[in-house]
């Protein structure tokens, strides 16, 4: 019968993409002393996984060279050789080769691979120099590349599968006997493929939809329930449908958002070969601990944080942590420790990279700032002095040239943050470490919103960002002597009469702003629909969404709007 | 309809041999280690097991000992599925009372026509 199992290729890609990176990981653990027969188990099963899958597809080349490691970490294993600090080398330079390969058949690029071969010899080489040396494991039986597209049965090697009978013969005999015998009727009723397996694979494309007509639904049913409660003629048994409507909506769309919805593991598993390659080139020993990998985050944003994460636990090591002198002389322990930690707070992730390192230098940070021509003076906060480092142009040099690579500061990796919807705050001991704290919502797609109005617009500001509102007494509100709120009427100066407002206090970034509002209208969640693809960005508008009566909100960027405020106004006092 | 186990901690295996045995109309289970495969096996008594042999938890070896422990797998046939052809493996195999054992990397069909012989 003819089958085509190029359908299980993208299953086998996943698949080895996994297996490398728990390769990887393990290699990190031996590399920090954690040699156990387990973790050398599952380096070798993780290897002889990879290799069963690419011989059944025909990628020889990785068949070939997952082999030799396997063989290496079989005997490695059974207590032949030592794992030491060039094994996780030998490793890991396999692993980047490995994943290169996977790329270029990934690509369907299945020509010779010749980096494919040096990694082949390194690993035989430092098999043979000691390390693992066992007697070589079976060599891989290698099919013909098109072997199993074939559509006729291939004919296939006597030893291809055999039966033990119940009395000892010679294996010889059992497999001619089994292969004489034909197989008469074979049942080839085709079955549907039945969902055994705990978990299916979906594109994203589709839960995207189904995440798009839930928001639709959500906004629909919010129509239904304004209508149905300001008509005169809504009995009881109407009232009771909407409001069952509106729990079952909230149901469905709450479960629609956990299907997008990943654990940090896919993020955090990236850091440990990181940790690992830039500590190594920097020549400073450093520790990963990670914690909370299990905190779960719309995919979505997962991806968009592996950037700035990076670049955060760059920092961390390259400017936070010290060289192992240093460290000794200051009475820390050489190996210094740089903590990953993902933890729920109401509806937002919070990512925390803390180090135990040097600590902010406030002086040095103030005397660069003003260096660079910024508004910075001794009698700035703490937290005004931090802010500094997230300023355009905030990088030394050094920084530059030798690690973030991309030249990416902490001021992009503050700006996409801040585009998640997003915070990033400091909090820093010299001498101790510094702890740089990424608040980011739990989705993209939906926000818990507090309605306000103001002249007449309603307008959304994300819940997360309120701190408190409060009507103002007459005495509450001061105003700046050339901010005056006078104007200028025909030559008379007259003051600005308000309607009494109210005031929302906001907090963003450890800095609070009070808005003033008309009047709250209500807090809700809503769906959020972006600008970007009708509208040119509009600094200070997050988005849009649909209200329960068919009006278009504008979603406030706290974010920016309070820092902008702020630097205005340290700008004005430093004139 | 008969029922087969199929037992590999490798998703692309599991569903290639899903795939091949359903098309054929067999009914598949499957287990991602031997543990689960012995949490399977004792909750629907299938007719043929078919197992990798390096696994996490519980290997291939063990899984087949302890299945021909359960009264209902006495005599069911039980494939190994093995990288290589070793003597070793094959007296491994059949000291822990395997039916039989197919090499990996496989084509469908010889799948197909190990898997009707031994449940014919």
């Amino acid at each position: 019968m003819a089958i085509d199992l190029n359908r299980f290729i993208a299953t086998f890609f996943d698949e080895a993409q996994e297996h490398l990176e728990s390769i990887e990981e393990k290699a990190m653990a031996l590399g920090a002393g954690a040699a156990d027969v387990e973790t050398l188990n599952s380096i070798f099963r993780a290897a002889h996984s990879i290799k069963g899958g690419s011989g059944t597809f025909g990628f020889t080349q990785l068949t070939d060279a997952t082999h030799e490691m396997e063989t290496l970490f079989d005997g490695l294993r059974k207590g032949k050789g030592q794992a030491d600090a060039n094994t996780v080398r030998v490793l890991l330079d396999a692993c980047d080769v490995f994943k290169a390969h996977i790329a270029r058949l990934k690509a369907g690029d299945r020509g010779n691979d010749p980096a494919m071969d040096g990694v082949r010899a390194q690993l035989i080489g430092y098999r043979a120099s000691g390390a693992g040396a066992a007697a070589p494991a079976a060599a891989p039986s290698k099919p013909t590349e098109e072997s199993f597209f074939a559509d006729a049965p291939q004919e296939k090697a006597g030893s291809a599968y055999g039966l033990f009978e119940e009395k000892e013969a010679a294996p010889a005999n059992e497999k001619f006997g089994f292969f004489e015998r034909e197989a008469g009727d074979a049942p080839t009723e085709p079955s549907r493929r039945k969902g055994d397996s705990s978990s299916i694979r979906v594109s994203v494309e589709k839960i995207d939809r189904i995440v798009n007509l839930v928001g639709e639904l959500v906004i629909a049913q919010a129509m239904l329930q304004q209508s149905a409660a300001t008509s005169a003629g809504a009995d009881e048994r109407l009232t009771h449908s909407l409001a069952t409507l509106d729990r079952n909506t909230r149901d469905l769309q709450q479960a629609v958002m956990s299907i997008r919805m990943m654990p940090m593991e896919f993020v955090f598993s990236r850091f440990p070969r990181l940790v690992y390659d830039v500590s190594a080139k920097l020549g400073k020993k450093v520790n990963l601990r990670t914690q909370g990998r299990e905190t779960e985050l719309d995919k979505e944003l997962i991806e968009l944080l592996v950037d700035p994460l990076t670049h955060v636990v760059r920092n961390a090591i390259d400017h936070g942590i010290e060289s192992p002198e240093e460290r000794r002389a200051a009475g820390k322990p050489e190996m210094g420790t740089v903590g990953m930690r993902a933890t729920h707070r109401g509806g937002s992730v919070i990512i925390e990279i803390s180090d135990d390192g040097r600590g902010l230098d406030r002086e040095r940070i103030i005397a660069k700032g003003r260096e660079l021509g910024m508004a910075a003076d001794e009698s700035m906060s703490d937290q005004e002095a931090w802010g500094l480092v997230f300023e355009a142009g905030f990088s030394t040099a050094k920084e530059v040239t030798s690690l973030s690579g991309r030249g990416v500061g902490m001021d992009v990796v503050r700006r996409n943050i801040a585009s998640l919807g997003g915070s990033v705050s400091i909090s820093t001991v010299k001498g101790e470490g510094t702890v740089i704290a990424i608040q980011v919502p739990l989705t993209l797609a939906v926000l818990d919103g507090m309605i306000v109005s103001v002249g007449g617009e309603q307008y959304i500001i994300p819940l997360e960002f309120v701190a408190e509102a409060f009507k103002p007494g007459p005495n509450d509100i001061r105003t700046i002597v050339n901010r005056a709120s006078l104007v200028a009427v025909r030559g008379e100066q007259l003051p600005i009469v308000r309607p009494e407002p109210l005031c929302l206090v906001v907090e963003v970034d450890n800095r609070r702003a009070a808005l003033l509002v008309d009047s709250l209208v209500g807090q809700q969640q809503l769906v959020v629909k972006s600008l970007d693809t009708n509208l040119h960005a509009v600094p200070g508008v997050a988005g849009a969404t649909i209200l329960g009566d068919g009006r278009v909100a504008l979603i406030l960027d706290v974010a920016t709007m309070t820092r902008t405020t702020a630097s205005r106004t340290r700008a004005r006092a430093a004139a | 309809m008969k029922t087969i186990l199929a037992v590999d901690d490798s998703a692309t295996m599991r569903e290639m041999v899903a795939f091949v045995l359903e098309s054929a109309g067999y009914r598949v289970i499957e287990a991602e280690d031997g543990a689960q495969g012995l949490d399977r096996a004792t909750a629907t008594t299938c007719d043929l097991v078919i197992t990798d042999q390096n696994m996490p938890n519980m290997d291939g070896l063990t899984l087949v000992r302890s299945l021909r422990e359960l009264r209902d797998y006495k005599s069911v046939p039980i494939l190994l599925l093995t990288t290589e052809s070793s003597d070793t493996m094959k007296a491994q195999g059949r000291a822990a009372g395997a039916t039989g054992w197919l090499v990996k990397p496989f084509d469908p069909a010889t799948l197909l026509e190990v898997v009707q012989k031994v449940l014919r």
